[in-house]
């Protein structure tokens, strides 16, 4: 199991309340995440996405089962900073988590306080704002910003920490297309050419079915895993969860509900073409 | 004559300083009675900046603004009026209750408009209504709803002065697809009931095919199309272009329809889709 970054042990987490006793955010969750996987991790607002989040760099701890880094308990203080600097998070607002006046003293801000050494403070800082196109924005002052640049400057900010594995608490859900379209980008990036491991939590059915593997939570729960054609086969029960479908896949089901056969593959546009063919040369 | 237009309507933001961007280039656009009316663009498009002089919130640095065929800003009483003509709800609309219930939220309006106690009340139950917050929730902190719900009695607070025309500035932005379906269900239901005009400013095609009946496309500062969904979204090759896109689905029929087979290239959703296969596969082998 050494290819394992990430571990969920039948995890129980509930916030505390006031005075009432709150169902539990995170309801007996396991789930493995491999070195070098990019999972989304789709679910609509409250089915626990991100407390999952939270969970996975020991932000909170779970108040029962465990979750794991490298084989090291969240639970476990000593392994606290190792735990942190393996697994960064990224929130939804940019504005939260930008701390500096100027774009490269906000991305020097982690590893500053990692006490890496000046030069390669620099260096990690050029590289990290570099692969998310925001170098030429280093003297800028982030307020200034646009959010999709902003969420992309805190984004860096993780990076220059080197972390193995990034999770993504719906970074993109305060932004514009086209901001969405440069985070997704980037986040594509960093596990493509860094290797680094993404966990990337959204309610946008469109952009989970750009990774490789699905999560899909409800009601505090782990209620599908696998790919995004696996997940989509079954429109029915992802629309139940208050999921959005793929046009394509929402097509395919009324087409097969009507007794047509449809094979192949019916989630991608060129691949519901090419089954949409071949009924049509049928017919 | 139409209800609405605006008329080589020019506005730069921070005129005269080195900071200065035009962000309306002579808009020219006509909205009439009973339209649900889309806007798209990319971000900075002047979308948003259109939406503020339409209710006289911002001046225009050139051109007008005509409401029934009067500027206006040709005078002060004319100036209020269109607010209440015209209801404008921003962008995250949720960030601007303030007060300490969902009823005298959704007051605030009417009471500024000098109704009687008795009409106020009949307007915020029946925005309420239309919105889908039930009574049971009048009494509640705004704060204490969740964010959809926080949406909704935000848009009440506009409905219930009931404007002419209702301006929402991306209505669905942020929230879960339930949360859309909710608003943009609401925004067309308002319309049917009532048959008020509705402006939406959208980011996604996929709601502006649902429910608009004419499309603008900003696009620098410009209007770069006006028309029917199906005019607009013909031009997909345009629109891809500035960065926006078609439905996944128009360009599966697209692709089709290049290919040679006999299918339109307007279909826009998935109902379309399934209807237009049909006629295509008719009766015979369609269930090979």
């Amino acid at each position: 199991m050494a290819d394992t970054i990430l571990k969920f042990d039948n995890v129980t987490f509930r916030y505390e309340g006031d005075d009432a006793v709150l169902p539990p955010a995170v309801e007996n969750l396991s789930l493995e995440i491999k070195k070098g996987e990019f999972v989304a991790v789709l679910g609509h607002n409250g089915s626990g996405k991100s407390t999952v989040a939270k969970l996975s760099n020991g932000l909170i701890v779970p108040e029962s089962g465990d979750v794991y880094v490298l084989g090291m308990n969240t639970k476990n203080e000593n392994d606290d900073l190792k735990i942190k600097q393996t697994v960064g998070v990224v929130f939804q607002n940019p504005d939260n988590q930008i701390v500096a006046t100027i774009v490269e003293e906000d991305v020097a801000f982690g590893p500053e306080n990692l006490g890496v050494e000046p030069a390669e403070i620099r260096r990690r800082v050029d590289e990290s704002l570099k692969i998310v196109g925001m170098y030429k924005y280093r003297l800028h002052e982030p307020h200034k910003l646009s959010g999709g640049q902003k969420q992309r400057v805190a984004i860096a900010g993780i990076i220059a920490m080197q972390p193995q594995c990034i999770v993504f608490d719906e970074p993109t859900a305060m932004l514009d297309p086209e901001g969405r379209r440069d985070v997704m980008n980037a986040m594509k990036r960093l596990n493509r050419e860094l290797g680094i491991t993404v966990v990337f939590i959204t309610h946008y059915m469109e952009e989970a079915c750009e990774a490789e593997r699905i999560i899909v939570m409800d009601d505090s729960r782990l209620v599908l895993d696998g790919t995004p054609m696996e997940i989509f086969a079954d429109v029915n029960y992802i629309r139940s969860l208050g999921l959005d479908v793929p046009q394509t896949s929402a097509l395919a089901q009324m087409l097969k509900d009507d007794g047509i056969k449809i094979t192949g593959d019916t989630l991608s546009v060129d691949g519901l073409v090419n089954s949409l063919a071949k009924i049509l040369d049928r017919g | 004559m139409s209800f609405l237009r605006t008329e080589n309507l020019s506005y730069i933001y921070g005129e005269g300083t080195p900071f200065c961007v035009t962000a309306l280039n002579k808009v020219n656009i006509e909205v009439e009675k009973g339209e649900i009316v889309a806007v798209i663009g990319q971000t900075g498009s002047g979308k948003s900046t259109l939406m503020q002089q339409l209710n006289g919130l911002l001046k225009p640095t050139e051109g007008r603004v005509l409401l029934d065929g009067e500027d206006i800003r040709s005078s002060k009483a004319k100036k209020l009026e269109t607010r209440f003509r015209v209801g404008l709800c921003f962008q995250y609309p949720e960030y601007q209750l303030f007060e300490n219930t969902v009823y005298d939220d959704i007051a605030f309006g009417p009471k500024n408009m000098g109704l009687s106690e008795t009409e106020v009340d009949k307007r915020v139950r029946d925005a309420a209504k239309y919105v889908g917050i039930p009574d049971s929730a009048f009494a509640t902190h705004p704060f204490d709803l969740s964010g959809g719900e926080k949406r909704r009695v935000a848009i009440a607070g506009v409905i219930s002065m009931e404007p002419e025309i209702l301006i929402l500035d991306e209505p669905t932005s942020g929230l879960d697809p339930k949360g859309r379906e909710q608003i943009l269900s609401l925004i067309k239901n308002y319309r049917d009931r009532t048959g008020k005009t509705v402006i939406i400013v959208s980011h996604s095609m996929n709601d502006v095919a649902k429910i608009a009946s004419k499309v603008i496309v900003m696009y620098n500062a410009k209007v770069l199309m006006t028309g029917t969904v199906d005019e607009v979204f013909e031009q997909s090759e345009k629109l891809c272009q500035i960065g926006l896109s078609v439905p996944q689905i128009t360009e599966v029929f697209t692709k089709l329809h290049t290919m040679g087979y006999p299918v339109s290239e307007k279909v826009y959703t998935t109902e379309q889709a399934y209807r237009e296969l049909k006629r295509v596969l008719g009766g015979g082998g369609a269930n090979a």
